[in-house]
């Protein structure tokens, strides 16, 4: 039962955030867009490209919604809402996050498209860049918790949230989790303006529509993510606990795709530098006043 | 558009009856970069209809990697001349010219206006030189506008293409009091981006240009060239303008000095206070030949021709994208692939001028 719940928030997650997007792209609200692109693209005809590697082009867009669904299984909505709370839940979200760039470099193979090859390329190398910025925070969260289990993670936070407790954590797994997402600024992989989709570029129709999906609820995915592990959680005044944890993870769903549709997307040579050179010492420093401020106040 | 080489590539790895290829027998026939790095090259087109680059141009990279090894250019929407070989009268020649380039319809109907007056000797009124001057200058700011439109589609900055778009729409069709309201939402534009630390980085050292008899417009005036047909006309004298200049040369020139255009071009419709759309020239049966140059929003264009009895016989026109298209090959080499679109982004090219 929880199973089935948890699925059908991330999906009308999903659809909020698809809400959203399309309110930020066209500046008109509309409920019901994300329903019509979605009958829109079912009703399309789903080309294939002339010469794909049909098991990468076929498989990409479904790994991607599974990888998001796997991350999210471990993500507790209320201390008992939880599909899986494994002992190594905190770790199980970054190796199912893994999965994201097989499904990109999938797709940008299989295509056999010069765009979408080069999109898979590019994500690669965000890869390289993000990385160690979501392994790292995710470590002084864990820190403070002693356990990887993610509903620990949650209790930790019953005095201070981690927002409060490591800031420069939070900041930098903020920012590495748009990256993952590949939302703007960091969506290198699917740049229009260069790369004319990337690797959406010869996805059409259903094939099309799932990949869609499958980032939306990897948005939903990280932003409960964020939730989870610097937010409190389900904590809060007066409302039930699974409210207090959806209206967190709308929140930061929105604040990312605010914060991409206020800035040009970033040069690939510079995300990789600020990350390596900024970001990687952040984190350390960070991981060090954790471990400090655990001796002192847990 | 497809990987040929890529998946043959990897159709050569297939194992079975091969026997066992070193890795230098395996990338001994591929090209090599700069270097040394044998890699696959890969011919992409971006255009003719690409997101982010103007309508019409066909831009061809080689791409080794991500980097831009080779780049072939050129404009599938113009390059067929000014005149059909018949003629045109005087009034066709300026709905001809007007048509040409739809990113600049004003400019070109103006130019036109202007060289077939010189060539039938005839000399406008002063107030109408102002206020067609004016309407030249809201098609530059309505220009400039849609250019950073596209500059935003280009480099996935949302929030500056739809601004971008919805000003550049309200400016093509807004009267003298409305034009003059846009002036606070164009400053607060130009203060947002010029504070952008993003935009700076994306566009700092993107596609230094050096000065170069080649350059034109802003374009010129971003690598410090004192470079604009407006200084040397005496109803832009008369109304104090003074042209704007950058030294860096670099897409965040580009962008400060279309920028400050779209301020000085504001106070300019302001002290002239009124608009003047050029009519057709009545030139009669007039005959000579005529020559006017005039500062597009891409750069200077510079039209010749002759009149013979009232018909337009001879043209020749002079763009400034037509010198900017060359630039491209030298400009893009070994650039990264986004680097480069964003350097061809920034060039403001209009396909629709190149005459050559």
């Amino acid at each position: 039962m929880n199973t089935l719940v948890i699925v059908l928030s991330l999906l009308a997650g999903a659809y909020l955030v698809a809400v959203l997007e399309a309110w930020l792209a066209t500046g008109r609200f509309r409920l019901a867009a994300p329903a019509w692109a979605a009958v829109a693209l079912l009703g399309r005809e789903s080309i294939v490209p002339r010469t794909p590697d049909r098991i990468f082009f076929e498989t990409a867009p479904v790994l991607l919604l599974i990888a998001a669904l796997l991350a999210a299984a471990v993500l507790p909505l209320s201390p008992s809402m939880v599909m899986a709370n494994l002992a190594t839940g905190a770790l199980f979200v970054n190796a199912a996050l893994a999965y994201v760039l097989v499904a990109l470099l999938m797709a940008g193979w299989g295509s056999d498209s010069a765009y979408a090859l080069v999109g898979g390329w590019r994500f690669l190398g965000q890869v390289i860049a993000y990385s160690m910025l979501i392994v790292m925070p995710i470590t002084a969260v864990a820190m403070r918790a002693e356990s990887l289990l993610t509903t620990d993670i949650v209790s930790s936070q019953e005095a201070v949230w981690n927002i409060l407790y490591q800031p420069i954590g939070f900041v930098l797994f903020f920012v590495a989790s748009m990256a993952v997402a590949f939302l703007p600024p960091f969506d290198l992989p699917i740049a229009v303006g260069d790369l004319a989709g990337g690797v959406e570029a010869e996805y059409t129709g259903v094939r099309l529509a799932v990949f869609r999906l499958g980032r939306m609820v990897l948005v939903i995915t990280l932003a409960a993510a964020t939730t989870v592990f610097y937010l409190g959680g389900w904590m809060g005044p007066v409302l039930p606990p699974w409210a207090w944890s959806a209206i967190k993870i709308l929140a930061v769903s929105a604040a990312m795709l605010l914060g991409g549709y206020t800035l040009p997307r970033i040069r690939e040579a510079h995300l990789l530098a600020w990350c390596w050179k900024l970001g990687i010492p952040l984190a350390l420093i960070n991981l060090f006043i954790v471990g400090v401020m655990v001796l002192i106040w847990p | 558009m497809t990987v040929e080489r890529a998946h043959a590539g990897h159709a050569r790895a297939q194992h079975g009856d091969m026997p066992f290829m070193s890795m230098v027998e395996v990338t001994e026939d591929l090209p090599r970069s700069r270097d040394g790095l044998p890699m696959e090259w890969v011919e992409v087109p971006f255009g003719p209809m690409f997101p982010g680059l103007p309508g019409g141009l066909l831009l061809t990279l080689t791409l080794d990697g991500d980097a831009v090894a080779k780049t072939r250019v050129r404009s599938v929407v113009g390059g067929g001349g000014v005149l059909p070989t018949a003629g045109l009268s005087a009034t066709g020649f300026i709905a001809h010219l007007e048509a040409m380039d739809p990113l600049a319809p004003v400019a070109y109907r103006l130019l036109a206006c202007r060289a077939l007056e010189a060539a039938a000797g005839q000399v406008p009124d002063g107030e109408i030189r102002r206020r067609r001057i004016a309407v030249l200058e809201r098609e530059r700011i309505a220009s400039h506008l849609g250019w950073l439109a596209m500059l935003g589609l280009q480099t996935g900055f949302a929030w500056l293409e739809r601004h971008a778009t919805r000003m550049q729409l309200e400016c093509l069709r807004a009267d003298l009091p409305r034009i003059l309201q846009l002036r606070s939402t164009i400053q607060a534009l130009t203060a947002r981006l010029v504070r952008t630390p993003l935009l700076r980085s994306r566009l700092h050292g993107s596609g230094i240009v050096r000065p170069s008899s080649d350059l034109r417009g802003p374009v010129a005036r971003a690598a410090g060239m004192r470079c604009d047909a407006r200084i040397d006309d005496e109803t832009y004298a008369a109304l104090a303008f003074e042209m704007t200049e950058r030294q860096g040369g670099d897409g965040f020139d580009r962008l400060h000095i279309r920028l400050d255009e779209m301020q000085q071009s504001l106070a300019l419709i302001q002290s002239v206070g009124g608009f003047a759309e050029p009519a057709s020239t009545a030139v009669g049966s007039a005959s000579g030949a005529g020559h006017a140059s005039l500062e597009t929003p891409r750069g200077e264009a510079q039209l010749r021709l002759v009149l013979e009895s009232g018909r337009v016989v001879q043209a020749q026109l002079d763009t400034a994208t037509t010198y900017h298209m060359k630039l491209l090959p030298d400009l893009l080499d070994q650039q990264e692939l986004g680097d480069a679109l964003t350097t061809v982004c920034s060039l403001d090219l209009s396909p629709w001028e190149v005459t050559a």
